[in-house]
């Protein structure tokens, strides 16, 4: 593992990757990206047109899915 | 100290004219002008230049190799500067799952500044839709985040970060801000224009002096890092 400082690259130290390693073992994404919030919708739409009662192709029809 | 009066020095042999030794300081006096003349160069590639206290001011770049895990810039090029813009030119990350941000530290990288204020509107460049409002952060480093972008394993992220205010003199609050366009394939494979603002609460009379360019898990693998400095 390395790391760039003012446009040096070299090898990490041990307490340097350890420290990084430490701080991705608690990185905790807060919210989702749009891609995921945006496809979950998507799925949840369709099924909620599915419980009104819309076949597959009525609800493609619509919505192209 | 002797003194050489002439009214030209040119080389003995060859076209280049050495001024002294590594390690010594060419001191020009107060009141002297240098004048460079109409069709010659000032060629300053690979130096570093300081104290110019007008235009942009590149501080450092890198280009980065496979497996560099956080590129840095601390205060010995972070210098006081009020404005930083950090260009960020064809990175790839090691996979395609990473979110990636520019955080900063008054103290050299002991504590980072979380935002405070944070939203982005991003453009699905493939459907060419206005693809809605992304608002995704991430903690790291114990403060909160925005995710500034997403990164691909094959396709290159570009990007321009704008950071502005960075010696607040009189607001605590709101006080630095972010303003950022950049493009990239996330980790979905759909192609991205994001433009965002950030807002950070830095303390009146203190300053910049650390930027840290990282993903939340993953390496960068290749890419190249600009730093540039200007003033008011």
């Amino acid at each position: 593992m390395k790391i760039a400082i003012n446009g040096i690259i070299r090898e990490c130290t041990p307490e340097e990757e350890a420290k990084i390693l430490d701080e991705r073992s608690k990185v905790t994404v807060v919210e989702k990206s749009y891609s995921e919030d945006k496809a979950e919708k998507k799925a949840s739409g369709k099924q909620k047109l599915k419980d009104l009662g819309l076949d597959d192709d009525e609800i493609q029809a619509l919505m192209g899915a | 100290m002797s003194k050489l009066e002439t009214n030209q020095v040119d080389p003995a042999t060859g076209t280049t004219l050495t001024l002294g030794t590594s390690g010594d300081t060419i001191a020009i006096p107060s009141g002297v002008t240098i004048d460079i003349a109409s069709g010659a160069t000032l060629d300053t590639t690979g130096a570093t230049v300081t104290g110019l206290n007008n235009g942009l001011t590149k501080l450092s770049s890198v280009d980065t190799t496979s497996g560099t895990a956080a590129v840095v810039f601390n205060s010995s090029v972070v210098t006081a500067y009020d404005n930083y813009l950090i260009v960020l030119n064809g990175i790839k990350t090691a996979s395609a799952a990473a979110n990636g941000a520019v955080m900063f530290s008054t103290d050299n990288g002991s504590n980072f500044i979380g935002r405070t204020r944070f939203t982005a509107s991003v453009m699905d460049l493939n459907a060419g839709s206005v693809g809605g409002a992304h608002t995704g952060t991430f903690s790291l480093n114990s403060v909160t985040n925005p995710t500034m972008w997403d990164n691909h394993n094959t396709e290159p992220l570009c990007g321009y970060f704008y950071f502005q205010n960075c010696n607040p003199l009189n607001d605590n609050t709101y006080s630095v801000h972010c303003n950022y366009i950049d493009s990239y394939t996330n980790q979905g494979g759909t192609e991205y224009q994001q433009n965002g603002s950030v807002m950070y609460d830095v303390t009146a009379g203190q300053q910049i002096n650390y930027f840290k360019v990282v993903n939340a898990t993953q390496n960068i693998d290749e890419g190249r890092v600009i730093l540039y400095g200007f003033n008011q």
